[in-house]
């Protein structure tokens, strides 16, 4: 009697993981961009950027001069950090809720493997924030011919460089959902760890706006320098601080900069990818 | 003795007590505490000038811009601290003795370099801030300084001979007056000498050090062939990362409060019916920490992360020219500009161009500034300026974008950043309209 097919399954991974990618990839992706919650977060991202464009007009006509650097970079950066937060939230809410309630359990006695939920995970944020910023790119570009405002290469390499460093971001995310399982516990730590980040990048530069209760001693000197040199040491961690240190590296015309902390980035990512495919791996089934 | 006298000997005593008490801490607050220390004074060349600190003990580390030459030297002086500026100050005046000896720079371990005591005098011809500084060592400080004494003399003697003049020539007016003999125009009065503007400081002794970017360590080996103890430091001699061109932009209506633009990459907003002036200026790029410390060594702000912008001279021998779309449109001369106060209620100033204003007052003054003229009214769209030598070599870093902006352009264009939200609101409902059109049985 001949016995049932064997199936070598070695051989049958890589095009299961590659069809689950494309699968999960496809899904989130439609999911993301056809939510009305990332559409609202998209429009919150344009109108901050065109708030800014109007107050710089409004200055000009007031003043009759005024001087920019780069006057999307500002719009550029709020937009990219409302939607890469957007994502990353999203993002961290979607997998460890699949987590708790036992979603990835039954995908993983399925044909999708770790490596393939992460990727696609990835791959669909990816898509959509490179989406999003395609769409406020050219949104700029209409704006920048009606009002005369110069859009210079540098905006679009800030908008280039902004993109590895979303994917740090939500690759952040996704790591920490994977390694603590549970989407309060998740959302917590992130929510600390960003506002630690953003508090010791922007910190500094907002306590030099604290007023001085003595003429010879600046009350948060102390307080100011501590976050000065605690931001020196995260701002090549922090995503807020690569994106900062990536967009004055192109402001003075240092490409070389730029691509290394791009590179850094993407290097975290990767780093970050590989450790929520770890995570997942025991903690993907509910024990 | 009854309780009511020790009661009141008592308080008498507290109260003279309280008295001796704030007297002293008086006495103690007019009089900071000094203590004698080893302290390097440091002349920095920075931008062409010479910039004087010292470094206490208490400052680890010397900041000098490389390959140009500076001046170190090591002195014995008293060392207070000042709370008014919240600064260790050092009491020059009450001590300054110069320790003797050859200065030892050292690199990764290995001895880099010496540098012997010299004589040494910095001279501005111009005077500080209108001409750069020159450095003269050895026996040229002191023929510099004899230069310098012999030019302050004759100054003093030519003041001294336009008093005595001037005063001959009123006695001999007034005698003329008196004695009725004045029939026609006097004679002009007798001519005020030029302004003596060339700066000079003593001759001094210093170690001169000229050296290429990197980080090194400094001592002192004294006279007996010991090194000094206290005199070690670390150096740090940096570079510039960029040099390019600033920009102060003079609004017509505004000439008190300039902007500025140091970025290439920057554009000037101008509204339609505006001018603005340019008044360019060379200018260099250090680390911010670095320039920071250079500048005040005992500052606490500066960071390693930024770069600062230095403005040097200004550029006197330029022509603006504008572009459009990679071709030259016209070009722009630098002109004198004199300043008119408006007077009355609206106070303000108007700025003339003193080769053309009607006002003749106005055209025989010193000019307050020169500049170039941009008039929003006569460029093109996507007009782009540049500063060029006189030889047409464009000045690197000058380049910036000029753009006219009309007011409200971006009224109706609210209808952009808006078509999120009206798609966000077109899907949710198109949801909302597909679930509830699901048969009943399928809910």
């Amino acid at each position: 009697m001949k016995g049932p097919e064997v199936i070598e399954l070695s051989s049958c991974v890589p095009t299961n993981r590659y069809w689950a990618l494309r699968i999960i990839w496809a899904r989130d992706t439609k999911a993301l961009l056809l939510n009305p919650g990332t559409l609202v977060v998209f429009w919150l991202g344009a109108m901050a950027s065109f708030l800014f464009l109007v107050n710089y007009i409004d200055t000009v006509a007031e003043s009759g001069l005024n001087i920019l650097s780069s006057s999307f970079n500002l719009p550029v950066y709020s937009f990219v950090l409302i939607i890469s937060f957007f994502l990353t939230l999203a993002v961290i809410t979607s997998v460890a809720r699949e987590m708790e309630r036992g979603t990835l359990e039954i995908l993983f006695y399925g044909p999708i493997d770790s490596v393939a939920y992460v990727g696609g995970r990835l791959l669909a944020c990816a898509t959509t924030y490179v989406a999003a910023v395609l769409l406020g790119a050219a949104g700029y570009g209409i704006l920048a011919i009606i009002s005369s405002f110069f859009l210079p290469a540098s905006t679009w390499a800030v908008i280039g460089i902004s993109i590895p460093v979303a994917l740090y971001l939500i690759a952040f995310g996704i790591c920490l959902s994977a390694a603590t399982g549970k989407l309060r516990a998740a959302l917590g730590w992130f929510m600390a760890i960003a506002l630690l980040l953003l508090v010791a990048q922007f910190g500094p530069m907002l306590l030099t706006l604290a007023p001085s209760t003595s003429q010879y001693y600046d009350p948060v000197r102390v307080l100011r320098e501590v976050l000065t040199s605690v931001n020196q040491v995260l701002s090549w961690v922090s995503p807020f601080g690569l994106l900062a240190k990536g967009t004055e590296a192109i402001r003075r015309g240092d490409m070389t900069n730029a691509l290394v902390t791009a590179i850094v980035a993407a290097v975290y990512t990767g780093i970050l990818t590989a450790g929520s495919v770890r995570f997942l791996l025991p903690r993907g089934v509910r024990l | 003795m009854n309780r009511g006298s020790l009661y009141k000997g008592f308080l008498t005593t507290l109260v003279l007590l309280l008295c001796l008490q704030s007297m002293a801490t008086g006495v103690l607050a007019q009089d900071p505490i000094k203590t004698e220390e080893l302290v390097y004074l440091v002349n920095a060349h920075l931008g062409g000038a010479y910039e004087s600190s010292y470094y206490t003990q208490d400052q680890r580390t010397i900041y000098l811009v490389a390959d140009v030459p500076s001046v170190i030297s090591l002195r014995r002086t008293l060392v207070y601290y000042w709370p008014i500026t919240n600064q260790q100050k050092a009491d020059l005046d009450a001590q300054d003795d110069q320790i003797e000896g050859t200065l030892e720079i050292r690199q990764a371990g290995r001895t880099f370099g010496q540098a012997e005591l010299t004589e040494y005098v910095i001279q501005y011809a111009e005077g500080k801030g209108e001409s750069s500084g020159q450095l003269y060592l050895g026996s040229q400080a002191l023929t510099q300084w004899e230069h310098f004494d012999t030019a302050r003399t004759e100054y003093r003697g030519s003041v001294l001979k336009f008093f005595e003049d001037t005063l001959q020539y009123r006695q001999a007016l007034d005698a003329a007056i008196a004695a009725d003999e004045l029939e026609e125009e006097p004679p002009p009065p007798p001519l005020e000498p030029e302004p003596f503007y060339f700066a000079s400081t003593v001759v001094n002794k210093g170690h001169a050090i000229e050296l290429p970017a990197g980080t090194y360590r400094i001592a002192l080996r004294g006279r007996d062939g010991e090194t000094v103890p206290g005199s070690g430091k670390r150096l740090l001699v940096f570079g510039s990362a960029r040099e390019g061109v600033s920009y102060s932009v003079i609004p017509h209506d505004r000439y008190t409060f300039p902007e500025l633009s140091q970025d290439a990459g920057e554009g000037i907003y101008l509204r339609g019916d505006s001018k603005a002036y340019l008044q360019p200026f060379l200018q260099v790029e250090y680390r911010d920490l670095y320039l920071s410390r250079l500048l005040e060594p005992q500052a606490w702000g500066g960071r390693g992360d930024r770069f600062k912008w230095l403005q040097l001279g200004e550029i006197e021998d330029a022509q603006l020219v504008a572009y459009q779309r990679g071709r030259e449109i016209f070009r722009i001369e630098r002109r004198p500009y004199a300043i008119r106060l408006i007077t009355g209620a609206a106070l303000g100033y108007e700025i003339h161009d003193q080769t053309t204003t009607e006002l003749e007052r106005l055209r025989e003054r010193r000019p307050e500034f020169y500049g170039y003229e941009l008039d929003a009214a006569t460029l093109p769209p996507g007009t782009k300026i540049q500063l060029e030598d006189a030889s047409g070599n464009p000045y690197p870093g000058s380049q910036r974008t000029v753009r006219v902006l009309g007011s409200g352009k971006l009224g109706w264009s609210i209808v952009l950043p808006t078509l999120p939200f009206l798609a966000a609101v077109s899907v949710a409902s198109f949801r909302r309209r597909r679930f509830a059109r699901l048969p009943r049985e399928m809910e």
